[in-house]
């Protein structure tokens, strides 16, 4: 009863503080997908809800190093970016960060897979109110400690590194330390991402820093 | 009659307070009301900003040769040497508000019509064409600039009349443009202040009075070289956009003036630093960073003041920056900063350079010389 209560009023918190964070574009779509696993990979478009400004996309390997990538190109609502030289089988995380027609800045991250010889992982996409992404239902223990600590482990106090309510997506490519990232969820409401997150996703979800 | 002594009491106690605080604040204001006008550079320049200013810039009439420049800087020279001591110019026709001089300074710059007149080489070029700008003639150039700064505007308007009474003769107004920032008293000295868009505006300034300073703000021979240009801040859509965004605009908070990798306004930024999914936490967009000089001999001193002109029918702001910046050699500093800015800074959304001049600071004078004599004589 009282937790229902406690979820009511995060849910009731949510909305209060939401509107503004929609005025902000959003990512709707992306080639690859989120989770997907594709058999090519020459270049990586994103589809945003409008047109963006100053893109910035990086390619990491699950060994977190960068691929090397052309300078993001934005057409209308898509931003993309070429591959340099074609990557070999493995997964993939695409982070992507984008400057709202608002002029607020949105960042997320696409985990995906590029088939062939190396094992698939799991990754845990958040279901954040209003994300529509499938999730990858495939398991396998985490097998590449490098990633661990990757940069997607990294930290930072910044508001500037806490994603924009409602556009944020950040697969954790392993579920180590504890936490991972299920998500993190911001903006107004860091303290109902905490609240969410920890409620509904507990053991998986983590906010930022402050 | 409980009622009539209380307030009697309270507005009693009101009035001894006010007694209170004026008496030492007027003693403290009237010592230190006074820059001094001689010396080897002009003050103005790295005198802590005075909270009203007016720059005014002047086009040299047709006749007015060599010789008549001269005359016009004897003149005008006499005028500054008077006024921002807090005595009438000569012929002052309101003698009376020669006084306070409210920490007035007069200072005077040629720009490059002025050295074509007399047949020299111009220390300062037309600034080359920014992809940014979108500059209106009523706010750019001029043969001769007079910057008058005061912590009074009623101290700046009497300077700026008698100034301009001496020299139309030799030359017509181009332009003005008024500007303020935080009266005085308001703020401990030094701190940085806001501009109308409420960023921290000159947090990395070099400090008057540093080895620094000296190395980006001055030449050997105690001459400088200004930037003025007129920035309109577009406050409409930047009041639209949330803090996260101006913020990540910037690349400080706006509470604090911290660099976003930062807590205090004085923190380095760390531009190496990323965030959660390995972006910058300063974005390589951002204006401190765009903006950003490594080498202090590099830096420039901004001395900035706010305008704010009439309101539309509409209710949308006329408002913005006089940007003012002291350099040694403007190619060398500015304009490399102002060509990065212009390439890449999220702030160009929301602001637009409609006006610009560039003059060339001569040196100071002594009780006998004059401003400009070295180059007019």
């Amino acid at each position: 009863m009282r937790r229902l209560a406690v979820i009511a009023a995060v849910v009731a918190a949510l909305f209060a503080t939401a509107p503004p964070a929609f005025a902000h574009d959003q990512l709707k779509g992306s080639s690859p997908k989120e989770n997907a696993t594709v058999d090519d990979l020459k270049s990586i478009t994103l589809t945003f809800s409008s047109q963006v400004r100053f893109p910035a996309v990086v390619l990491r390997d699950g060994a977190d190093n960068l691929l090397p990538l052309s300078k993001p190109v934005v057409d209308g609502k898509q931003v993309s970016a070429d591959l340099v030289s074609p990557p070999p089988p493995g997964r993939y995380v695409i982070g992507w960060r984008v400057v709202s027609s608002d002029g607020h800045p949105i960042e997320g991250e696409i985990p995906f897979t590029l088939a062939g010889a190396a094992p698939a992982e799991t990754a845990a996409p958040a279901e954040a109110p209003g994300s529509a992404s499938p999730a990858d239902s495939k398991t396998s223990p985490a097998n590449t400690p490098a990633a661990g600590t990757s940069a997607l482990a990294a930290t930072s106090d910044s508001t500037m590194s806490r994603p924009a309510p409602g556009t944020q997506r950040v697969s954790a490519p392993e579920e180590d330390d504890g936490g991972g990232f299920g998500f993190v969820w911001l903006a107004g409401g860091l303290v109902v991402a905490l609240g969410l997150g920890f409620l509904l996703f507990r053991g998986r979800g983590r906010g930022s820093p402050s | 009659m409980a009622e009539l002594s209380r307030r009697g009491l309270l507005t009693g106690g009101v009035a001894a307070g006010v007694v209170a605080l004026a008496r030492p604040a007027a003693a403290q204001a009237a010592a230190e009301t006074v820059v001094p006008f001689h010396g080897p550079r002009q003050a103005g320049i790295a005198t802590e900003p005075q909270a009203h200013a007016v720059f005014v810039a002047f086009d040299l009439r047709e006749d007015t040769d060599k010789d008549a420049l001269a005359r016009m800087m004897r003149l005008l020279t006499d005028d500054a040497r008077r006024l921002t001591q807090g005595r009438p110019a000569l012929a002052d026709t309101e003698p009376e508000l020669a006084s306070p001089a409210a920490r007035l300074t007069v200072t005077f710059g040629f720009g490059p019509g002025l050295y074509a007149r007399i047949k020299a080489p111009s220390p300062v070029k037309v600034l080359p064409k920014f992809s940014v700008d979108k500059l209106d003639k009523k706010w750019t150039g001029g043969d001769l600039l007079v910057q008058i700064c005061a912590d009074d505007p009623l101290t700046v308007a009497h300077a700026l009349r008698m100034i301009v009474k001496d020299a139309r003769s030799f030359a017509t107004v181009r332009w003005t443009q008024r500007g303020f920032r935080r009266a005085a008293g308001t703020q401990s000295a030094g701190q940085t202040q806001r501009n109308v868009m409420g960023q921290m505006d000159g947090t990395g300034n070099p400090k008057p009075g540093t080895p620094e300073f000296d190395l980006a703000v001055w030449r050997p021979d105690g001459t400088t070289q200004l930037v003025v240009r007129r920035i309109k801040a577009e406050l409409e859509t930047w009041d639209a956009a949330d803090v996260v965004a101006k913020e990540f605009t910037i690349g400080r908070k706006l509470s604090t003036g911290a660099p976003l990798t930062g807590t205090k306004e004085t923190d380095a930024p760390d531009f190496a630093a990323k965030g959660a999914h390995g972006f910058p936490v300063i974005s390589e967009y951002a204006h401190i960073r765009r903006a950003h000089v490594g080498d202090p001999s590099l830096r420039i001193l901004r001395r900035v003041y706010n305008y704010d002109e009439g309101v539309t029918s509409q209710g949308h702001a006329d408002s913005g920056l006089i940007f003012a910046s002291y350099q040694a050699d403007i190619e060398r500093q500015f304009t490399p900063i102002q060509k990065q800015l212009a390439e890449a800074d999220l702030l160009n959304e929301w602001i637009t350079p409609i006006g610009s001049a560039v003059f060339a600071i001569p040196k100071g004078c002594d009780e006998k010389g004059w401003i400009g004599q070295e180059v007019l004589s």
